[in-house]
């Protein structure tokens, strides 16, 4: 050693808290009086934290070792237990002593980052179908990402675009969403134990229904479509009954009025309106300036791609449409999506967008990589007029018709290079009608024409497979819509 | 006096990325949850209403906001206190934040080199304990050692590594890169 400075073994002991009193108080103060003694604390954290980050970008050159270098008692012994524990368990779910108790939801379909942190602080960004999660939180980490849960009894949970879940390590079904968009199908619950949602503004309880939740910064929008759910507003503790076909607000503001609003009717037209953040689900939003109009700016966000080593910055910008429009926007067949922007460099530019079915529930994201030699800057302004068909569903469960789904957010994405990206307005542009019958023919035009009409009044999912509805209960209720 | 772009902001975030996470380690003493809290404060950093003017502003507040979320995750999780006192936690950060970025990042890749370096066995050891998170007891059983040896051991690690970083600085400093 070329100098002796500091016993780092006494500092791993006064780190572990496992230091006698007196020895303790001298580390602690030779950390307040000596220098050398805090450069050796400093190169143990940063040993530490490197050391870290090599095994988790991969950079390892060996397996974890947890696993195997974990040791202790003879393997023989270990799987003697092992087998004692595993036919314990079998005789008692054969003697019906566990109660039935249920186990946490097992992740059913997942698409893009995510990541899971155990309530021990662990975290898990490898998660594949199949895992079951108890007691933790899963963050959906970009806009195109999203996942689903299933509870044990067919109760599905799917969250979106940027989500922070919790997922509670109790028996009962208790959910805390953080942030994010939520849509649940909750398969009938008994009385007295509902399901629970919590936001930041309200709580939740579901006996079973098809509901939406949307938590933004200072609010939480429910739309309910199938069964009822009773909403508790937190600021004041103000309890309201929420039926299907409904949607409500719960703010942090006690003031405004808490009653159940019937959904209006659907549109096929959309244009953002940036006045203020109200639809903001990331990036930041820029006033209107002498020159310019209101807008949404991209804003870095620091992402791992799945199976990847290095961390890219995606620049990103999400829009609500459903915080922005009370009536659902409804996709038709030759609607359009028309993005106008500004940046400095040009650069590819992916665009997306997350869709519902008709009357609630998760049904899929589509995206579009628009190539650099396609967007033309005029003044730093760009313009793309984007056909549905343009975009490609990013899983194929959700690979089929987009007409009738409901447009629940639209984002814009560039990675690594800051060009500067602003959203000035995002439109769904309705289809063509004399385009639509001229290239389609007399016929297929009617078709289409009692199709839409079909979906704007929510009689019929035209693009929605029977088998997605399956565990969802009738309810009478959403014909009134 | 113009304000920083996010691109410098994200830069100086980005050099002092390891400094930053090893301070947010002495509080949580998790590494991961260190790194979760390193992408907040860059997330915060880039979407705060307040802008920055200096360098020397942005890793004030970078170390400052990392610190106070490394204390709300203690408390989330039960404990109130790591039991390292704070004013070390000052002193130490300050003493992060006047090295210079480069200096730092000299020492970073440096010692990204040593850990390579390391035997397998060394190495798995510091990965059980930094990395899975086992305490130095739960070490010494998957290794079948005292837990006396176990320390021994570990310090022995972080001091090699430590002269390993020292003399690769030392040959850069002489040799003409």
């Amino acid at each position: 050693m070329t100098d002796p400075r500091w016993d780092e073994q006494l500092l791993l002991q006064y780190l572990d808290g496992t230091l006698e009193p007196g020895a303790h108080d001298q580390v602690q103060r030779a950390l307040q009086d000596d220098d050398t003694a805090r450069v050796a604390l400093r190169d143990i954290a940063e040993q530490a934290v490197v050391l870290a980050d090599l095994e988790r970008t991969g950079e390892s050159r060996s397996e974890p070792s947890r696993s195997s270098v974990k040791r202790g008692l003879p393997v023989l012994v270990r799987r003697a237990i092992a087998l004692t524990v595993l036919v314990l368990i079998g005789w008692l779910s054969i003697a019906g002593l566990t109660g039935g108790s249920e186990s946490g939801p097992r992740i059913t379909e997942l698409n893009g980052s995510l990541q899971w942190t155990g309530s021990s602080g662990r975290v898990d960004g490898d998660l594949t179908v199949g895992d079951v999660l108890q007691g933790g939180t899963l963050d959906s980490l970009s806009a195109n990402s999203w996942a689903t849960l299933e509870f044990d009894d067919g109760s599905r949970v799917t969250i979106s675009g940027k989500s922070s879940l919790a997922v509670s390590a109790h028996l009962r079904k208790e959910l805390h969403l953080w942030d994010g968009a939520l849509s649940a199908d909750i398969a009938p619950q008994s009385d007295g134990r509902p399901m629970l949602i919590h936001t930041p503004t309200a709580d939740l309880e579901v006996l079973g229904t098809q509901l939406n939740v949307d938590v933004g910064a200072s609010s939480t929008l429910l739309n309910v479509n199938e069964g009822r759910v009773r909403l508790t507003r937190l600021v004041d503790g103000q309890v309201v009954e929420v039926p299907a076909a409904h949607q409500l607000v719960a703010s942090v503001d006690g003031n405004e009025s808490l009653e159940p609003a019937p959904r209006p009717n659907v549109t096929g037209k959309w244009a953002s309106r940036f006045i203020d953040d109200t639809s903001v689900v990331f990036g930041k939003w820029l006033p209107a300036s002498l020159w310019l109009p209101g807008r949404l700016r991209a804003t870095p966000l620091p992402h791992r791609p799945c199976g990847k080593k290095k961390t890219v910055v995606l620049h990103l910008a999400v829009v609500s449409v459903s915080r922005d429009e009370s009536t659902a926007v409804i996709l038709r067949r030759g609607s359009t999506i028309r993005v106008r922007g500004r940046m400095d460099a040009i650069v590819d530019t992916k665009i997306g967008f997350t869709t519902h079915w008709p009357r609630g529930g998760f049904a899929g994201k589509f995206e579009i990589v628009v190539p650099a030699t396609e967007i033309e800057l005029v003044d730093g302004e760009f313009e793309l007029v984007l056909e549905l068909g343009d975009f490609n569903s990013l899983s194929k469960k959700f690979d089929s018709s987009l007409t009738g789904m409901e447009l629940r957010q639209v984002w814009a994405v560039t990675v690594d290079e800051p060009v500067g990206l602003e959203l000035v307005q995002v439109e769904l542009l309705p289809p063509q009608d004399q385009e639509t019958v001229r290239s389609k023919g007399w016929w297929q035009s009617v078709v289409e024409w009692v199709e839409d009409w079909w979906v704007e009044w929510g009689s019929v999912d035209i693009a929605e497979p029977a088998t997605d509805r399956s565990t969802r209960q009738d309810d009478p209720n959403t014909e009134s819509r | 006096m113009s304000t920083l772009s996010e691109q410098d902001v994200l830069r100086l975030l980005m050099q002092s990325r390891d400094r930053i996470s090893a301070a947010v380690w002495l509080v949580t003493r998790d590494t991961q949850v260190s790194e979760d809290i390193f992408q907040n404060v860059v997330v915060k950093a880039l979407t705060r209403e307040v802008s920055f003017e200096v360098e020397g502003a942005v890793l004030s507040w970078a170390f400052i906001t990392a610190r106070r979320e490394g204390i709300d995750w203690l408390r989330r999780h039960g404990r109130e206190s790591n039991g390292l006192d704070p004013v070390v936690l000052d002193l130490v950060s300050q003493e992060w934040l006047t090295e210079s970025a480069h200096d730092g990042g000299d020492r970073v890749s440096a010692l990204r080199e040593c850990l390579d370096r390391l035997p397998d066995e060394s190495r798995q050891m510091l990965r059980m304990r930094y990395y899975e998170g086992y305490n130095c007891g739960e070490v010494a059983e998957t290794f079948r050692l005292g837990l006396d040896a176990v320390y021994k051991r570990v310090s022995r690690l972080h001091a090699q590594l430590r002269q390993c970083v020292e003399s690769r600085i030392g040959r850069m400093g002489v040799e003409p890169s």
